[in-house]
C-alpha cells in the first residue's frame, strides 16, 4: 500500500444497516489515486443506468485525495459524486474544510453509500469503526444546530461534521453538502441526494496519522509555500479579500454576471468588492486544515433585522456574483445573509442565487405576478425579494416549491417564454463568469460532463498576453507554448481549454485546493504537485501521469453521461447566449455563437480522443486508460 | 490633467495605508497610462481598466477626469 492512503474504504447500504469495509489493492489506488476518480469507479460500478437520482439505487461517493491529511496547504478535499438530480447526468462536486483530512484520521479513504434508511439516520466513523445512529430528532434542523447537538451528544467537541440541511431533507434539486456549517459540496444536487438516502449526517473523529514517504519533502515544500505567499501576488491577494478579491477585475473584463445574465458589468459592484468586505464586515479569516493561505471569511453583520452569524463563514466570488450582480442587489449585507441561509439550509448558492435572478427575470417579463410570489416584489435589486425567495425555496413553499425543481425545471412548467430567460448547461445553472469574456471557459461550460463549472479549466486570462511570465512557465510544463491575445477564441485556446481540463480533472482526484495547486497562478504549479505526490505516496509520479489520471476521470465521468443518453446535442450553451448582451463595457454587444461552438467543439472532441458525432469517448479511447470494462 | 487611480488588493501596499488604495494624479496632457505605473511603481502583470474598462496598451493615452482601476488577477470562485 502507498503511503498516505489508509487502505480502507467504508460500504455502507442503508436499506439493510449493512456496513463494510473493503481493503482494495496498491495497484487500485494506483490507478484511480483517490477523489472524484475513485468514486466514478464505484458509481460506475454500482448505479444502474438510468436509475432514480432520488432512490436507492443511486450511489453516493465521498473520497478524500492522496495527500489529504498531511501538514502541507492545499490538501484537504473531499468529492462527492452520484447520479445528479439536477442534470440526470453525472454529479460532482468538491470542497475543502476539516473534514477531508480527518476522515483519513478516522480511518477511511472514502465512503460508498448506496440504498435508502427507511428512518433519518447520521454515520458515525471513529478510529476505523462506523456506526449508523438515529437521526429522527435532528430532522428538520439548521445545520448550526444539528452540529451543536451532535457534538454535545457524542461528548466530541472536536469531531468534524459533514450534513445536509433541511433543503437536503425537502430534496431541493440543488441542495448541498455542507461541513464545518460554512464549507459546501454545493454543485449538482449531491445533498438532495443524500437527504433522499435519509443520511442527515457523516460524522467523523479520529486519532490516526497520515503518513508520507517522505515527510521532509512535505515539510520543505510547506516552509517554501509560506515564504512564497508574499512573492505569489495572486495568492496574497486571494488571502487578503478571498476569492472576493477578483469582484473588480470580473467587472472590469465584462465577466461579472448582470441581471441574469444580460449584462456583463454591473453599476453596484463597488458595493460588492473584496476589499469592501474586508473593511466592513469581515471578522477574521478562516482556513482548511493545515492551509497557509487562509482564503476563507468569517464575516457579522446584519440584514433585514436578522443577524449574521460567523458561525456560517462568508460569502465567496461566487455567492457575491449569484446573489449579487446576477440579481441585481448591491448590498453586501444582503448578499452575506443569502450566504449564511444557503449554508444553514444546505443549498448551493450558485444555483440558487441563478434559479432567482431566472425568477426575477420572468416576473419582470409577467410570466410571474404577486399572486405567483407570495407578495414578494420579485424584481431585480430587491434584496429582500432574495432573502424571501431563498426561505421559500428551503422549504418549498409557495412559488420556492417549483423554483426548488431549478430553474431548468420551473421554465417547462412557465411555458416557452421562460426559456429565453434560461441561463444553464445540462439543467445546472452557469456560475459568475461571463463567456462572453471568457470564450474557452464557455466551451468547457458546455462540454463538461457535471453541467457549467467554473473550476473545472483555467480561465483564459491565464493565457493570455499582460499576464504575468510564471503563467505562461507552467503552462509551458503542460505543452501550452503560444500564449493568446487578449479576448480572442482559437483552436489553440480550445487546446489551453482541454489541457488545463484534464489538469483539473487530476486535482480533483488527488484531492488538490485549485487556488493552492494549479497550472499557472497558483502557490505551486505542476512541477510541485509531481514533486509532492510523489513525496506524499512513494511512487514516482510525473506531470504524464498526473495528465494520465485525469484524462481517465473526464473519461469516467462522460462515460456515465453516455450510459444515461447524453450527446454532443447535450454541449450547448443557453440560447441567450446567442443574443446581444446588453450594457456597458467590454462585452457589450457580444454574442456567443452556437455555430462557433460547433466548430471549437469539433476540435475539442479531437483533442480528447471521442467520437466526434456523439462527442462520447469511444470503446479504443476507454481501453487506452485501462477503464474497457466501461460498457457504454 | 488629473487622474483618479484605485488600487485593489494587495496593490494597495503602494499607497499610504490612510488613502484606501485611492491617489488622485496630476500627469502632463497626453500622458500614457503606463506613466501611472511608473509613478506608483506598480507591477506591469496586473488587470486594469480606464472608466470602466479593461485596457492592455500602457501607450494608451489618458485623458483628463479618467479613472483608473487596478486589480490583481485570478480565476475566483
Amino acid at each position: 500500500m502507498a503511503r498516505c492512503f489508509t487502505g480502507s474504504i467504508l460500504h455502507v447500504d442503508l436499506s439493510s444497516a449493512k456496513l463494510w469495509i473493503e481493503n482494495p489493492p496498491e495497484s487500485f489506488y494506483r490507478t484511480y489515486a483517490g477523489g472524484s476518480a475513485m468514486g466514478m469507479y464505484y458509481v460506475l460500478k454500482e448505479t444502474p443506468v438510468h436509475a432514480d437520482p432520488l432512490g436507492p439505487d443511486n450511489t453516493l461517493t465521498l473520497f478524500a485525495g492522496l495527500p489529504t491529511g498531511l501538514p502541507i496547504a492545499g490538501q484537504s478535499r473531499l468529492a462527492a459524486n452520484a447520479r445528479s438530480p439536477l442534470s440526470g447526468g453525472i454529479g460532482d462536486s468538491q470542497s475543502g474544510g476539516f473534514f477531508p483530512a480527518a476522515l483519513k484520521f478516522a480511518g477511511f479513504d472514502g465512503i460508498v453509500v448506496r440504498g435508502q434508511s427507511p428512518r433519518p439516520v447520521y454515520l458515525y466513523l471513529h478510529d476505523g469503526q462506523a456506526e449508523l445512529r438515529s437521526a429522527e430528532h435532528l430532522w428538520g434542523k439548521v445545520t448550526g444546530d444539528v452540529e451543536a447537538q451532535i457534538k454535545e451528544e457524542l461528548h466530541e467537541p472536536k469531531v468534524e461534521v459533514l450534513q445536509i440541511g433541511p433543503a437536503g431533507e425537502k430534496l431541493v434539486r440543488f441542495a448541498a453538502l455542507i461541513n464545518m456549517c460554512n464549507r459546501a459540496n454545493g454543485r449538482t444536487g449531491m445533498g438532495a441526494v443524500m437527504g433522499a438516502k435519509r443520511l442527515r449526517a457523516v460524522v467523523v473523529k479520529g486519532s490516526g496519522k497520515v503518513a508520507a514517504a517522505d515527510p521532509a519533502a512535505i515539510t520543505r515544500m510547506q516552509r517554501e509555500g509560506v515564504k512564497n505567499i508574499e512573492n505569489t501576488p495572486d495568492v496574497k491577494g486571494l488571502g487578503l479579500n478571498g476569492t472576493a478579491d477578483v469582484v473588480g477585475f470580473q467587472n472590469s473584463i465584462g465577466s461579472l454576471p448582470t441581471y441574469n445574465y444580460n449584462q456583463g458589468q454591473f453599476s453596484g459592484v463597488d458595493q460588492l468588492m473584496g476589499d469592501v468586505m474586508s473593511s466592513t464586515i469581515l471578522k477574521e479569516r478562516d482556513t482548511c486544515y493545515s492551509c497557509t493561505v487562509r482564503c476563507k471569511r468569517v464575516v457579522e453583520t446584519e440584514f433585514g433585522g436578522q443577524k449574521v452569524l460567523p458561525l456560517y463563514g462568508g460569502p465567496e466570488y461566487e455567492t457575491i456574483g449569484a446573489m449579487g450582480s446576477y440579481c441585481g442587489v448591491a448590498d453586501l449585507n444582503a448578499v452575506a445573509l443569502a450566504s449564511q441561509l444557503c449554508n444553514m439550509y444546505g443549498l448551493d448558492t450558485i444555483a440558487c442565487g441563478a434559479t432567482i435572478s431566472f425568477a426575477m427575470e420572468c416576473f419582470e417579463n409577467g410570466l410571474l405576478d404577486l399572486h405567483d410570489t407570495g407578495g414578494v416584489e420579485l424584481r431585480f435589486g430587491n434584496p429582500a425579494a432574495v432573502v424571501a425567495m431563498i426561505e421559500q425555496i428551503a422549504r418549498r413553499e409557495g412559488l420556492g416549491d417549483l423554483l426548488a425543481e431549478g430553474s431548468a425545471r420551473a421554465a417547462e412548467k412557465l411555458g416557452p417564454a421562460a426559456l429565453d430567460y434560461l441561463v444553464t448547461v445540462k439543467k445546472t445553472e452557469l456560475p459568475a463568469h461571463n463567456p462572453h469574456a471568457k470564450k474557452s471557459l464557455g466551451l468547457i461550460y458546455a462540454v463538461n460532463p457535471f453541467g457549467a463549472d467554473h473550476q473545472s479549466s483555467e480561465h483564459d486570462p491565464m493565457y493570455e498576453e499582460g499576464g504575468a511570465q510564471v503563467y505562461f512557465d507552467r503552462l509551458a510544463l503542460l505543452g501550452l507554448n503560444e500564449v493568446q491575445a487578449p479576448g480572442t477564441m482559437t483552436d489553440e485556446k480550445v487546446r489551453f481549454a482541454y489541457l488545463s481540463e484534464v489538469f483539473y480533472s487530476a486535482l480533483d482526484t488527488y484531492g488538490l485546493c485549485q487556488f493552492v495547486w494549479g497550472p499557472s497562478w497558483q502557490l505551486y504549479g505542476p512541477s510541485e504537485i509531481a514533486a509532492l505526490l510523489s513525496a506524499a505516496s512513494g511512487w514516482q509520479i510525473d506531470i504524464a501521469e498526473i495528465m494520465q489520471v485525469g484524462a481517465r476521470r473526464l473519461n469516467m465521468l462522460r462515460a456515465f453521461n453516455a450510459r444515461e443518453g447524453f450527446t454532443r446535442a447535450d454541449d450547448v450553451l443557453p440560447g441567450k447566449f446567442s443574443r446581444a448582451m446588453q450594457g456597458e463595457g467590454p462585452t457589450a454587444g457580444a454574442v456567443y455563437a452556437a455555430a462557433d461552438l460547433e466548430h471549437y467543439k469539433d476540435v475539442y472532441y479531437r483533442l480528447a480522443g471521442w467520437d466526434p458525432d456523439s462527442g462520447n469517448p469511444t470503446s479504443a479511447r476507454l481501453a487506452e486508460l485501462g477503464l474497457e470494462w466501461i460498457t457504454l | 490633467m488629473r487622474i483618479r487611480v484605485i488600487l485593489y488588493s494587495y496593490l494597495r501596499e503602494n499607497l499610504p495605508a490612510d488613502t484606501n488604495g485611492r491617489a488622485e494624479l496630476d500627469l502632463p496632457e497626453g500622458s500614457p497610462a503606463g506613466l501611472i505605473f511608473e509613478q506608483l511603481r506598480l507591477p506591469r502583470q496586473v488587470a486594469w481598466a480606464v472608466n470602466g474598462e479593461a485596457q492592455h496598451n500602457f501607450h494608451l493615452i489618458l485623458h483628463d477626469g479618467d479613472e483608473v482601476r487596478v486589480f490583481r488577477q485570478g480565476a475566483g470562485g
